[in-house]
């Protein structure tokens, strides 16, 4: 494992000894025309060598368009698969074009390129990295069941990976080779399938889990939905997806070199 | 004989002949026409034998005969539509599939085509200048 990793990360610990052009940042991006091309800018302004992937998750505004223009891959996906969907499509690009790491971006603006480093960084002892929200910079707040909900998980998690994790539900994370390959063939493509059920997939394929603590800016379009009824809707959905990932059997791993 | 068992057959046997025709015109695949079959010649087992649902309730201890056949029925649907349900799942999956090949197929067009663009224009340029 070390010298698959060793390839990726040479073993010193700063984010210049990262090989930038074996990395792959991918934005799953849905009607994100307004956002996506500052996003890009700032990815190449932060890391200009790595290859940057834009996942249209069937937008049917500009997206792909704009995403283009600004100089990265496009893979558009004909009809709305979700979160899932998209970075299963950016880890199936990464095997394919040679990339050994998959950053996962938002396209709305919450995350800051300029923590990716510290992300790859981490990468050298891991094979998934978190950029937690809640681990003590920024000051990104959630309120009412949905923060519960976040704590609860996070607690689970932490105990079947054996890890301290805070910010399970998080959509900023770097996958190491060894989780590229897993979450290429194997990529969970339901309610929140994308964090919580990923995230004990990893664990049960033996990969090593850990976070990095960052801030979060405010989206720059759209606001989280708060109402007190999409908070229980989640919190049910959510128990109900992260119980369904840990009844669930271990998917046979060697199935995607045959695909 | 009853009226009641005449309609029993006549139904059930139009459900064979249904099944029977939509196979033939390739409208059912066979995994599920052997499903619908084996319903409908119960059916039709269950009308036409007037002994059978009452032999068949004793047998499970079922007091009313009527009884037995709803619960047979409730059981037999809803094993359907849990199979139903099941097959939803792998044609999501087989979709789901699908889609993402075909996006990262359109991905490697675009590059592709970006590539034989610039290697064309290249050429023209090389034999432009080639050229007195």
């Amino acid at each position: 494992m070390l010298v698959t990793l060793g390839r990726v990360v040479r073993l010193t610990p700063v984010s210049d000894s990262v090989d930038l052009r074996r990395v792959l940042i991918v934005l799953p991006a849905l009607n994100e025309e307004h956002n996506i091309d500052k996003v890009i800018a700032e990815v190449k302004a932060a890391l200009p060598d790595v290859g940057v992937l834009v996942v249209d998750d069937g937008s049917t505004d500009q997206t792909s368009l704009r995403a283009r223009e600004s100089g990265a891959q496009v893979a558009r996906l004909a009809v709305n698969l979700g979160v899932g969907g998209a970075m299963r499509t950016g880890f199936r690009y990464a095997v394919r074009n040679g990339f050994d790491v998959v950053v996962q971006v938002d396209s709305d603006g919450q995350h800051n390129p300029a923590h990716v480093p510290e992300l790859l960084r981490e990468l050298e002892h891991a094979d998934l990295v978190i950029g937690a929200r809640f681990a003590g910079k920024g000051d990104y707040k959630a309120r009412g069941p949905r923060r519960w909900a976040m704590k609860v998980f996070a607690v689970v998690l932490s105990w079947i990976s054996g890890t301290k994790l805070t910010d399970v539900t998080s959509g900023f994370k770097a996958a190491g080779p060894r989780a590229v390959r897993l979450f290429a063939a194997h990529y969970p493509a339901e309610y929140l399938g994308d964090t919580l059920e990923s995230l004990v997939m990893a664990v049960r394929a033996g990969l090593k889990i850990t976070q990095v603590p960052v801030a979060m800016r405010e989206r720059a379009g759209g606001t989280p939905s708060t109402s007190p009824v999409k908070s229980a809707v989640y919190l049910l959905r959510a128990t109900l997806a992260l119980v369904l990932a840990l009844v669930r059997r271990k998917p046979k791993t060697g199935s995607f070199e045959a695909a | 004989m009853s009226a009641f068992r005449l309609l029993a057959i006549v139904v059930a046997a139009l459900v064979l002949i249904v099944v029977i025709e939509m196979m033939r015109r390739r409208k059912l695949r066979e995994k599920y026409a052997g499903m619908w079959l084996f319903v409908g010649i119960g059916v039709v087992c269950l009308g036409a034998i007037p002994g059978l649902p009452t032999w068949l309730s004793n047998l499970t201890g079922i007091q009313l005969a009527a009884n037995f056949l709803f619960a047979a029925a409730a059981f037999t649907l809803l094993f359907v539509v849990l199979q139903l349900s099941s097959e939803v799942g792998h044609l999501e999956e087989e979709v789901r599939t699908t889609v993402e090949e075909i996006a990262l197929l359109r991905c490697e067009l675009e590059a592709v085509r970006a590539e034989l663009d610039k290697r064309v224009t290249s050429a023209e340029e090389q034999l432009l200048q080639a050229r007195p």
